[in-house]
């Protein structure tokens, strides 16, 4: 188990390398940059913005700017937002709370809402409450989430006035948000549960458990869900990631505090250490979630073991 | 049912709280002002987003005002002249007035200020610019200071009206926390600083001591409001909505296909002011087919009726572009809106005499070899989109086609340096009329701002003429020159003003958008019933 782990973390580095390329690489070929974004706000002369360019070495070629990226982050160094001058490191630290309280509250939403909706429609395959149950999950996994954000801003905030547009507060300014960043999650779930419970449900020993005469409710909680809790597992850990981009937009629609905000406001203004930071992040994060996932797998199935 | 139980109760819960918020913001006098962006830094000798002013304008006061008309008034200054050759200016200081901090607004605080802005350790982004050439600045007296440039520089006046540079910002705390003053900024305006929570808010609180209200001031003594909290909303829908349900009491940057709804709501009240700058603009390629034609150029003026745009593309919310490069509220604005009208068969003859016609019978007019194919580049936004496909709508029936590329801010700006277009979006807000020499001196071609792709030499000789001539009424016949030789050369098309629109809650009353920088929000005779 532990040489598994420790075999895990260390191909974690190429995959940190790699992530670290694509992402600068990417960023490196947008055209233009946070210098000519800054001038068209502030009217800055041509000899300042030499001046920043050299400071953040933003005409050094490719191969400088990757080596210098690399290095600083061997070192555990993000750079310096060059909109701000801030330490990356430190405005990750100030934003990083209010990202983890919605993706954990919209993944809890996930899971709670997406399991018993894929329960409920396997289990009543091919009734109408599988067609609802499955029309929630198409219209969730259709749904743009800056557009279910608006449409529950204009009920709940405009017409019923019962929770706040916008901020960061108490539950009251959480409950939006994560349920809107929630919903395609409760989606994709409610349908893996679905398919992967009517698999384990159709399986021999599901059959050798009903001719014993054991209780549906039984059959369906001890020998049917935990079967297919791998599958539904895998999705959550996937579903994490997908939660992290997804909290780009609806920190944005909601102007709440985190990452997400933090990373759309810094693509807006081309602040590129900014971004290369936030995004490496969210790599690491959706990485090391997924690892963690792997490991559960041991405790829902006796039969998986690490070597 | 036990769940039922406990969804009553938080909901209830949430209610009362959120109406104790109402009436504790209502009780002490506090507003919640709703902005799109936060500010870069709040120390606004380093920085450069526009977005610093909105609360740098009530934690900052400034040397000189700036009114409409171009007149500069005394305010933390009582006095400034400027030496005939525009190199040395003497500001004698209001006496009485205090930093936040204590700290005495004297001469030597000026000196402090303005070397620390020059010193190439502050890394000054835009108020190195309010002092260029600057040398030094001699203590006369306690509260008199003199400003040496090496070269002309009548641009100081509007220097002294801008709070980056004439923004006295306080040494005390400069120096005891020269890094975090960018998040604890300390000044002499009506408001101090409280507290940033970063993508979250800003609050001030009144400032008791004050008492140097700016010349268009309607009381004296520290601000009606006690607290005021900028809170950053960037979604424009959700902007809206939080000031029309009362969630916040006033709103900026209201885009213009919600300024109908809000008006028609009893409890609030529109704003609007016209930004200084360029206005919406597009600026015409000189050097590439078709627009390389004067005639080409001149057809484009006569396809576009900026009534129209302003219509079509901006729901009448801003305003016809009067003008060419300039916008009205910048001092030597000049009214060049009769120089072209509106009138489609003209520009279709303009064409025909120049020589255009549909030679091959495919519908779009040619002339030696090239066809009448417009290349626009622009910024993805419905308004742009919408204008831009009027004038395609526009021009088709007279064989002049026009292909759309909307493109993000990095790569607009490649592709408009590298002259892809024939037309190309631009905006520019600034108020005084130097900026006209970063966006039409040739010296600014191909890796600069300048668009035209058209090196003017006379527009170049008046361009550098005005940074230098020191007599201001001289220096606006100079501008106003480069306005109408822009116009008469089409090279480029006004299209509207630029304007910022605020939403205000009917209780809320007397914040005025200041003149110079339309974002930014007075807030000295604010009330709030």
């Amino acid at each position: 188990m532990w040489s598994y782990i420790g075999r895990r973390l260390l191909i974690l580095i190429p995959v940190i390398f790699g992530v670290s390329f694509l992402v600068f690489g990417a960023l490196y070929i947008i055209p233009g940059d946070a210098v000519d974004r800054m001038l068209a706000e502030s009217g800055a002369s041509a000899e300042t913005l030499a001046r920043l360019r050299d400071q953040y070495g933003l005409d050094d070629p490719f191969l400088v700017q990757y080596g210098r990226f690399l290095s600083q982050m061997i070192r555990f160094d993000l750079g310096r937002s060059i909109i701000t001058d801030r330490s990356v490191k430190e405005q990750i630290r100030n934003q990083l709370p209010a990202t983890i309280e919605l993706t954990l509250s919209a993944l809890m939403i996930a899971f709670l809402f997406g399991v018993p909706l894929g329960v409920i429609s396997a289990i009543n395959r091919g009734s109408w409450a599988d067609a609802i149950g499955m029309l929630i999950a198409l219209v969730g996994v259709s749904m743009p989430n800056f557009w279910l954000g608006l449409l529950l801003i204009m009920a709940f905030s405009l017409q019923l006035g019962w929770l706040p547009t916008a901020g960061t507060g108490g539950l009251d300014h959480l409950i939006l948000p994560a349920v809107t960043l929630g919903f395609s999650g409760i989606a994709v779930i409610a349908r893996v549960t679905r398919s992967s419970l009517l698999e384990v449900m159709s399986s021999d020993f599901i059959r050798t458990a009903r001719s014993k005469g054991l209780r549906q409710v039984t059959i369906i909680v001890k020998h049917g869900m935990r079967n297919s809790m791998a599958s539904v597992l895998t999705i959550v850990g996937l579903q994490f990631g997908a939660l992290l981009g997804g909290s780009v937009v609806v920190e944005t629609v909601f102007s709440r505090q985190g990452l997400g905000f933090m990373a759309a406001d810094a693509i807006q203004s081309l602040d590129i250490i900014l971004v290369q930071g936030t995004v490496m992040l969210a790599a690491l994060a959706f990485v090391l979630v997924n690892l963690l996932v792997d490991l559960s797998y041991s405790l829902l199935d006796p039969r998986v073991r690490y070597t | 049912m036990r769940f039922r139980t406990l969804g009553l109760s938080l909901l209830a819960t949430l209610i009362v709280l959120s109406g104790i918020g109402f009436v504790f913001a209502d009780g002490h006098l506090e507003i919640v002002y709703a902005v799109n962006r936060e500010p870069d830094t709040l120390d606004l000798h380093k920085g450069s987003s526009r977005y610093a002013m909105v609360p740098g304008a009530s934690v900052f006061d400034t040397y000189l005002y700036l009114t409409e008309d171009g007149e500069y008034l005394p305010w933390l200054a009582e006095e400034v002249t400027m030496s005939d050759d525009a190199r040395v200016y003497t500001i004698r200081l209001r006496p009485g007035v205090t930093f936040h901090d204590g700290t005495p607004l004297n001469a030597e605080a000026v000196q402090y200020n303005f070397d620390r802005i020059v010193d190439p350790a502050t890394q000054s982004r835009a108020a190195v610019g309010d002092l260029a050439s600057y040398q030094r600045t001699e203590i006369v007296d306690d509260l008199t200071a003199r400003v040496y440039f090496a070269d002309p520089h009548p641009a100081f006046w509007f220097g002294l009206s801008d709070w980056r540079a004439g923004g006295p910002h306080s040494p005390t705390a400069l120096e005891a926390d020269p890094d975090g003053f960018a998040r604890a900024p300390v000044g002499t305006g009506p408001f101090r600083f409280v507290e940033w929570v970063e993508r979250s808010h800003i609050t001030i609180e009144r400032n008791p001591d004050y008492n140097w209200p700016y010349p268009r001031a309607e009381h004296s003594g520290p601000a009606h409001l006690e607290r005021i909290t900028f809170r950053t909303i960037p979604e424009n829908q959700s902007r809206v909505i939080a000031v029309t349900t009362g969630e916040v009491d006033a709103a900026m940057s209201i885009p213009p296909q919600s300024v109908i709804e809000l008006a028609n709501n009893p409890d609030i009240r529109i704003e609007s002011r016209v930004l200084p700058g360029t206005g919406v603009i597009l600026v015409v390629n000189g050097s590439k087919s078709p627009t390389d034609d004067p005639a080409m150029r001149q057809a484009l003026q006569w396809a576009i009726d900026p009534t129209i745009v302003s219509r079509v593309g901006y729901f009448n919310a801003w305003a016809p572009h009067l003008g060419s490069v300039m916008s009205a509220p910048n001092p030597s604005f000049l009214d060049l809106s009769d120089m072209y009208g509106f009138d489609v068969e003209e520009a279709g003859r303009i064409l025909a005499d120049a020589g255009w016609a549909d030679s091959n019978g495919n519908g779009t007019l040619d002339k030696d070899g090239n066809e009448a194919v417009l290349q626009y580049i622009g910024f993805p936004s419905a308004q742009t989109t919408r204008v831009i496909e009027l004038l395609q709508a526009t021009l088709r029936p007279i064989g002049v086609d026009v292909n759309i590329l909307e493109l993000d801010t990095g790569a607009i700006q490649k592709a408009r340096q590298s002259g892809d277009h024939n037309i190309a979006h631009l905006t520019w807000i600034f108020k005084d009329g130097g900026f006209l020499r970063t966006l039409f001196h040739s010296e600014n071609l191909g890796t600069g701002w300048n668009f035209t792709h058209y090196p003017m030499a006379e527009v170049d000789q008046l361009l550098v003429a005005a940074e230098t001539e020191a007599d201001l009424a001289r220096r606006g016949q100079l501008i106003e020159q480069v306005q109408r030789i822009m116009l008469e050369e089409a090279i480029v098309i006004p299209t509207v003003y630029q304007q910022q629109i605020n939403a205000f809650r009917s209780n809320v009353q007397g914040i005025k958008l200041y003149e110079v920088y339309g974002e930014a929000p007075y807030f000295y005779d604010a009330t709030i019933e």
